[in-house]
């Protein structure tokens, strides 16, 4: 089912014709990924944009003592 | 002029004080190192490109202004080379790949610049992954880059030819990438000290990107101190690069060279040690006794889930690589190598959603891993490369799967910490019985890069893995009788 999508993802949107083989071998592994990302988004609060992500680090910033 | 074995054996710091004091002349070590460059260099196929006129005439003229009298810049005559993903104006870059055939850069990168002003000379431009995209060292166009502690074996990618170069003794230090391990594989595959800073500070403009959210430029040398020397020239708030530090830059070696008495150092139950081989755990082991010499106290933490943050890592790389290379895999995709293509084509098939998510998730989750695992701990100790260096042949002769299977197990311990942002840094703790080097890595908090520079210094006080040559080297060990 996913591998059919992507296969028409790449084909119709991106312009792109991979080889079917290809396909099926990393297709479970972006399966998988995506659902890992869209299980903790439901499981998480909206967070800040992702420009904050500098400033979260010099917030984080390890200060010698 | 001075003894070429000599001459070899000097990192960056000792050279460039060779250099400022008279010792040494910038001409003879360029030309040492351009001689290494050309002879063993081309034996491990790490060199891609050399400017060897450019690089003497500079040397030449680093000479003339120290006997006028001139102030000598922290690098002034320290040969150093690029893995060829750095552009430079009006000169190719290759990146790796047939794509860029008659490109001719139109910028300069920020680090090449740094570099320069700082008074290093640049030698030429060192082999690599097309694209920086690979675990290993191999390249479909260029072949593979050779282990110069054994031939037969990768040397870890992407800055692949960077860390063979270093490691050969063909320049004391060297520039590479890391969006996913590039840096920290090679260098420790081929038992050398590589550094990949806090995500924003080094800055990126005028290199070639894979993962723009990820990528990191760093340093590969022989020992902590001439990593601090780089890093401090390289550092800083980059006008050029919008996602730069606002900091300026800093002078590390001060901060590098102070005992790491009581310093806290988090050794992970979970997760990281998971499927470390044998003699590599044993290895390990014997390095935290080193640290624990040195005064640090070991602190068991547990991580969160790592897998999880790998996969989150895997969305934003792929995406982003998939989008810099989207045109030219519509159009010239036969140009591409088909590892290349594989890899990359991956990224199309993402939802535009998932890929916000994944960024979006990323502060939430960087604050989840530091309260988890550094809360306690300054630095996380954890091994670079979990298992055995593979052999060339082992990635010719495998089924694709297999390839992949291996590829992950060389990578498993490093690439989730580009997602985070942290600093990283591998150093060499010992060898393995066919005699390919091993590597502990340390992570810290943002910005803790002194820091880590700071224990592998101390570590490397004590012990002597550093100092060892590999058996190709421009300056090769005796045979053992």
């Amino acid at each position: 089912m996913t591998r059919d999508l992507f296969a028409a993802i790449a084909r119709h949107l991106q312009g792109v014709t991979p080889d079917e083989e290809r396909l099926d071998r990393y297709a479970p592994a972006l399966e998988k990924a995506s659902d890992a990302v869209s299980l903790a988004s439901g499981e998480l609060p909206i967070a800040a944009e992702p420009s904050h992500f500098v400033r979260i680090l010099q917030a984080e910033r390890w200060q010698e003592d | 002029m001075a003894d070429p074995a000599t001459l070899r054996r000097l990192g960056v710091v000792d050279l460039a004080r060779a250099i400022a004091s008279g010792d040494v002349t910038a001409e003879d070590a360029a030309s040492a190192c351009l001689e290494g460059l050309r002879t063993v260099g081309a034996r491990l196929n790490c060199v891609v490109r050399l400017e060897e006129e450019e690089a003497m005439v500079a040397a030449r003229e680093v000479d003339r202004r120290r006997r006028n009298g001139h102030p000598m810049g922290p690098l002034e005559g320290v040969p150093l080379a690029c893995k060829d993903i750095f552009f430079r104006h009006d000169r190719p870059c290759s990146c790796g790949s047939p794509i860029m055939d008659g490109f001719v850069a139109s910028e300069t990168a920020t680090v090449l610049d740094r570099l320069s002003k700082a008074g290093a000379l640049y030698l030429g431009a060192l082999h690599l992954p097309e694209f920086a995209r690979g675990t290993t060292g191999q390249n479909e166009t260029l072949g593979p880059c050779r282990n110069p502690w054994n031939e037969d074996y990768v040397t870890g990618g992407s800055s692949s030819g960077s860390a063979a170069a270093v490691a050969a003794r063909l320049v004391p230090g060297a520039l590479g990438t890391d969006t996913a391990g590039s840096i920290r594989f090679p260098a420790s595959m081929c038992g050398v000290v590589g550094l990949k800073p806090t995500y924003s500070l080094v800055s990126r403009a005028g290199v070639m990107p894979l993962s723009w959210s990820l990528d990191c430029v760093g340093t590969i040398a022989r020992t902590a101190l001439d990593c601090a020397r780089l890093l401090s020239v390289l550092g800083g708030h980059d006008p050029v690069d919008p996602t730069s530090t606002p900091d300026a830059p800093c002078e590390y070696e001060p901060l590098v060279t102070r005992p790491i008495r009581d310093l806290k150092v988090g050794v992970p139950e979970n997760y990281f040690f998971d499927q470390v081989a044998d003699p590599i755990a044993r290895s390990l082991d014997a390095a935290v006794e080193v640290l624990k010499d040195a005064g640090a106290a070991i602190e068991v933490v547990r991580v969160p889930d790592m897998m999880r943050t790998e996969a989150f890592s895997r969305v934003v790389r792929e995406v982003e690589a998939a989008t810099v290379h989207a045109g030219w895999m519509r159009t010239r995709a036969g140009d591409y190598s088909s590892t290349m293509l594989e890899r990359t084509e991956q990224g199309l098939y993402f939802m535009a959603t998932r890929y916000c998510e994944a960024l979006n998730l990323r502060a939430l989750v960087l604050g989840e891993f530091i309260d988890a695992a550094l809360k306690d701990a300054d630095v996380l100790f954890v091994p670079a490369v979990p298992i055995p260096t593979p052999r060339i042949a082992d990635f010719e002769d495998a089924q694709p799967d297999e390839a992949a299977a291996l590829m992950e197990g060389l990578a498993r311990t490093s690439r989730a910490v580009n997602y985070l942002g942290l600093p990283a840094i591998v150093a060499p703790c010992g060898f393995l019985p066919d005699g390919l080097p091993i590597a502990f890595q340390l992570f810290g908090r943002p910005f803790s890069d002194p820091l880590l520079l700071r224990v592998v210094h101390q570590y490397q006080a004590r012990t002597e893995w550093h100092q060892r040559l590999p058996p190709v080297a421009f300056d090769p060990a005796p045979e053992p009788k």
